[in-house]
């Protein structure tokens, strides 16, 4: 919980937009756009429909930022956790298939650029880029299933069927990935 | 991001049973399990079938915690893009026809807090809301388990409760120039957030006024201007006002939280 120059938390903001503030919405649109619609890019694939849903998921912590409670994680979390499921319905309903994103499963992961603003982007993209670096360093049949589900919202039967290995071993080696990379990023924090 | 708690004390080696008692899923499977819960991928009836058991057993209930820390963090890591130009434009569209339905209600249909656009006009155009950090990996509780039925429920992906008690107001100093704002919300333990901008460089004792002050934080501020946020002791029921006080000079500014 790092006091920081400058810049509003994220939890004033959502409590800003909870109290009906629109300059407070943009605000968390314009800081959160690249991350909420690269997890709706993500899981959905197609441009338009991760627009359509990354709009949703800002109405939606529109109408839920009163019920936000920061006690029980970080707001960005809590605002990807909602594009995330958002896409994951709207890919039900339209009955769309996991997009696999080859480059990404392939370990060429792309950078967390992110445009939206100076000394706070940084630090956003440095944590982002921790983990993706740790995400990166996983062995590829843990790396392929732990991304497959995580950023593109793929089931563990999914997965399966992607891999072409049986569901048990997908779920194991989920399990694997979530440890082996759970033990990295604890290694990587200072003592 | 959120710490990563130290690993949970259940290792593959001591999981008690392979099976539950009376053929409910045992310790093993509902780790397995787990971890799609955490990822959100996990459907309805296997959500359920780990929430019972983790409700009665601690070394599940903090293996889970731990993969909703992990999963969380992936999640942060998800690749960026950038959408078309426009987003910003048609939430805000978006927002007002979900305004104009009496169904929604919306954010800012309750609270205390009140709008940050109802500072006065100088100071609002002062204040803009630049991008910023993703401050603060909150303290978790180990309700979290909660928040992890919450938050990987995909149909209802926000809890959809009332609008939680919060309260906010200008932190003004003795020469009557406002600086900032203070909010605090309530929840399982007060929540304390403090914006300034404009203030002499230095460190502050962050102190909150109940029946009587209390310390709550020691921030410094190189450039003026500081964010701030901590859960706090004091109840929210009990806070009265928020103040900064500069250690070197005793230059203070209060918010007024509370008549």
């Amino acid at each position: 919980m790092a006091p920081s120059d400058s810049t509003p938390a994220d939890e004033m903001l959502l409590a800003a937009v909870a109290g009906g503030d629109t300059e407070a919405v943009s605000a968390l649109v314009r800081r959160h756009q690249a991350a909420v619609y690269g997890v709706t890019r993500s899981v959905l694939g197609e441009p338009a429909a991760a627009e359509e849903a990354a709009q949703e998921a800002f109405v939606r912590a529109w109408r839920f930022a009163g019920s936000f409670d920061p006690s029980r994680g970080r707001a960005v979390a809590w605002l990807m956790t909602i594009a995330r499921n958002v896409a994951l319905d709207l890919r039900r309903r339209q009955g769309r298939s996991v997009p696999v994103d080859m480059d990404v499963l392939a370990h060429r992961l792309p950078p967390a650029a992110d445009r939206h603003g100076p000394e706070s982007a940084a630090e956003r993209s440095f944590e982002a880029e921790r983990v993706r670096h740790a995400v990166g360093a996983l062995p590829d049949h843990l790396r392929r299933p732990l991304v497959l589900a995580s950023w593109h919202g793929a089931s563990a039967s999914e997965i399966a069927t992607i891999e072409g290995i049986p569901l048990g071993t997908a779920k194991t080696r989920l399990r694997a990935a979530m440890r082996r990379l759970r033990d990295q990023l604890e290694a990587e924090l200072p003592a | 991001m959120t710490g990563y708690p130290p690993s949970p004390p259940g290792r593959p080696g001591d999981w008690p049973a392979a099976d539950g008692p009376a053929g409910r899923p045992g310790c093993q499977e509902i780790r397995l399990l787990s971890v799609e819960v955490a990822l959100g991928i996990a459907d309805g009836a296997d959500r359920a079938t780990v929430l019972d058991h983790v409700a009665g057993c601690r070394a599940c209930r903090a293996d889970l915690r731990s993969l909703a820390d992990t999963a969380e963090a992936v999640l942060g890591g998800a690749p960026r893009a950038e959408p078309a130009s426009g987003l910003e434009q048609r939430v805000l569209d978006a927002i007002a026809a979900d305004r104009r339905s009496p169904s929604i209600t919306g954010g800012g249909a309750v609270g205390q807090y009140p709008s940050i656009s109802s500072a006065p006009a100088g100071r609002r155009a002062a204040r803009r809301w630049p991008p910023g950090p993703n401050l603060t990996a909150l303290a978790a509780a180990i309700a979290l388990v909660v928040a992890v039925a919450a938050w990987a429920t995909r149909p209802q992906p926000a809890p959809a409760g009332p609008s939680r008690p919060q309260m906010a107001a200008a932190l003004i100093g003795t020469s009557g120039s406002e600086v900032g704002t203070a909010l605090v919300l309530a929840g399982r333990r007060a929540y304390l957030s403090v914006e300034v901008d404009g203030v002499q460089a230095g460190t502050y004792r962050v102190m909150v006024d109940s029946s009587s002050p209390h310390q709550v934080g020691l921030v410094s501020s190189p450039s003026g201007s500081l964010v701030w946020s901590r859960m706090i002791s004091v109840p929210f029921a009990a806070v009265r006002d928020v103040r900064l006080v500069q250690t070197a000079s005793g230059a203070t500014y209060t918010s007024h939280l509370r008549a």
